[in-house]
């Protein structure tokens, strides 16, 4: 089948393989934490409603890092080969799933969006090394521009308020004054118990969750507060701005490669139907995980609930169970991520199965 | 190629390179359906030896490991066969260990191999803090007499079939 797995005479050292993926890590994106991944691999690896988990030290964050420039030159430069099978695997990737990672000269180009500019000081000393070593020597380090607007908005990790995280309130809101809500329709509302209502349906702007929406400035994963979505981005995946890259009028390229560009129009989007239900249901049931509200989601929804169809023992087994049911109208999938809840026994508490949806922004249009 | 497909088929030739003693891990074949006879990466069938010196040594358990396409960021699932003898295997089979589960000790950059040896170890140092299977455990805490001749009992019937 595939005999385009040997190394094709270079060796490349351990500390620059993906530990997700196992390949040369192509297009690299680093954590606050130090680990580093591919740009694929560590997006796919992202929580869609809570913060996400390093892969590795399982340190919180939730912001995608942009890809880190020195690192991708060294790459490309000292293992052309295996850099470019990993170009085409990656390509052939995007072709299926029709989604772009940033291209060549954006991340190349300092201050474009799409890079930034060195690796964290946490990173493994093995990395660092080969870098520094390389750069004194034959690297012409291109200068530094300053970046222009935003120079913190690489990489930050600053965990994510579950609610609000800075973000105002007056950002979208129905009128100015203490607080602003989210307009729960009629339509979600008799969706609800009559008990939840009450709560459900006094939703702050700035604490809700846009489900599989990232800000493509700042790179926060989801979107909590007020959303923007550019209406000139032609790009399956969209832009989206958070309402704090909104307000500094954040207008680089995307973090998927959209050709965003500062004449494009931004409006404040109304979030749909499922996403407003979600959120009224993580308000009446805060501690209840992801994978939980999504099936009570089902049930909550017209459709029945879906079945586990689990074998004969049910002792003290834990089997997956599948997801059957009908899927809500975004293609909202579970994901998991969620704080660990009671006794933790081992394996002891369901896993959400099925795959998760890896485009952001499913809702555009 | 799936990322997960492509990893799997690395640890294949990772494995075919070097592997410990005694062990198996090869892709299964499909059993049926379009495809019945065709090799499956998302499915592995390994082979475990006990360690020598243990009431497990001299036999060899069967032991298949099912991925998903969300492999490696979710572990796989690994089951000995139904109604295997062990405190830390469900009824089922499958198997209880804090690195195969995703919210404990699970990461991507664990290795098929490690995953093999781990639950090889797994079989004579049970983990009492979590049960997965009412009898052995049971037996295991309370009466080992009883516990070690079933323990050797099921290696026997293991090693005639090996």
């Amino acid at each position: 089948m595939d005999d385009d797995t040997e190394s094709l005479s270079e060796t490349v050292p351990d500390c620059l393989e993906c530990s997700i993926c196992f390949g040369l890590l192509y297009k690299p994106t680093a954590l606050d934490c130090g680990h580093v991944f591919c740009f694929w691999c560590l997006f796919r690896s992202m929580a869609q409603w809570h913060a996400s988990k390093c892969p590795l030290c399982k340190r919180s964050f939730s912001v995608f890092p942009r890809v880190c420039r020195p690192l991708y030159m060294y790459i490309r430069s000292k293992y052309p080969r295996t850099f470019d099978q990993r170009r085409q695997e990656v390509e052939e990737f995007e072709r299926a799933t029709e989604r772009q990672s940033p291209a060549e000269e954006h991340i190349l180009t300092p201050g474009s969006g799409a890079n930034v500019d060195r690796l964290p000081p946490t990173a493994s000393r093995e990395i660092r090394d080969l870098l520094s070593a390389w750069q004194g020597n034959d690297a012409p380090q291109p200068p530094l521009p300053p970046s222009p607007s935003r120079p913190a908005a690489a990489s930050g990790a600053e965990p994510m308020a579950e609610s609000g995280g800075g973000q105002q309130g007056e950002d979208g809101a129905a009128g100015e004054g203490d607080e602003a809500f989210v307009h729960v329709s009629d339509e979600v509302s008799s969706l609800l118990s009559p008990e939840m209502r009450p709560t459900a349906v006094r939703l702050p702007v700035r604490e809700f969750v846009h489900f599989q929406v990232g800000c493509d400035g700042c790179g926060r994963l989801p979107i909590v507060g007020a959303r923007y979505r550019c209406r000139d981005c032609h790009e399956r995946v969209g832009y989206d701005l958070c309402g704090a890259c909104h307000r500094e009028n954040y207008s680089r390229c995307g973090l998927f490669n959209q050709m965003h560009t500062s004449a494009h129009r931004m409006e404040l989007v109304q979030p749909d139907a499922v996403t407003v239900l979600l959120n009224c249901l993580h308000k009446c049931h805060p501690t209840l995980p992801l994978a939980e509200l999504l099936s009570l989601l089902e049930l909550q929804g017209s459709s029945g609930p879906s079945t586990p169809d689990n074998d004969s023992d049910n002792d003290l087994e834990d089997e997956t169970p599948e997801r059957t049911g009908p899927l809500p109208p975004l293609g909202l999938m579970p994901d998991e991520q969620s704080p660990p809840v009671g006794d933790d026994e081992t394996g002891d508490r369901p896993a959400p199965a099925g795959g998760r949806e890896e485009g952001r922004g499913g809702s555009s249009a | 190629m799936s990322v997960a497909r492509k990893r799997l088929t690395q640890e294949r030739a990772e494995w075919r390179k070097d592997h410990p003693h005694g062990f198996v891990a090869k892709f299964a074949r499909a059993e049926e359906g379009e495809n019945k006879g065709q090799q499956d990466c998302l499915k592995w069938e390994c082979r475990i030896p006990g360690k020598k010196d243990t009431l497990w040594g001299d036999a060899t358990y069967p032991l298949t490991m099912e991925f998903t396409d969300e492999y490696p960021g979710k572990p796989p699932k690994c089951k000995f066969p139904q109604g295997f003898f062990h405190p830390n295997v469900y009824p089922s089979g499958t198997v209880c260990l804090s690195i195969l589960n995703e919210d404990e000790d699970w990461k991507p950059s664990i290795t098929i191999k490690q995953v093999l040896l781990g639950i090889q170890d797994l079989l004579d140092n049970p983990n009492p803090q979590s049960p997965a299977q009412g009898e052995p455990y049971m037996l295991y805490q309370q009466n080992k007499e009883e516990y070690n001749r079933k323990v050797k009992e099921q290696a026997d019937s293991y090693r005639n079939q090996s």
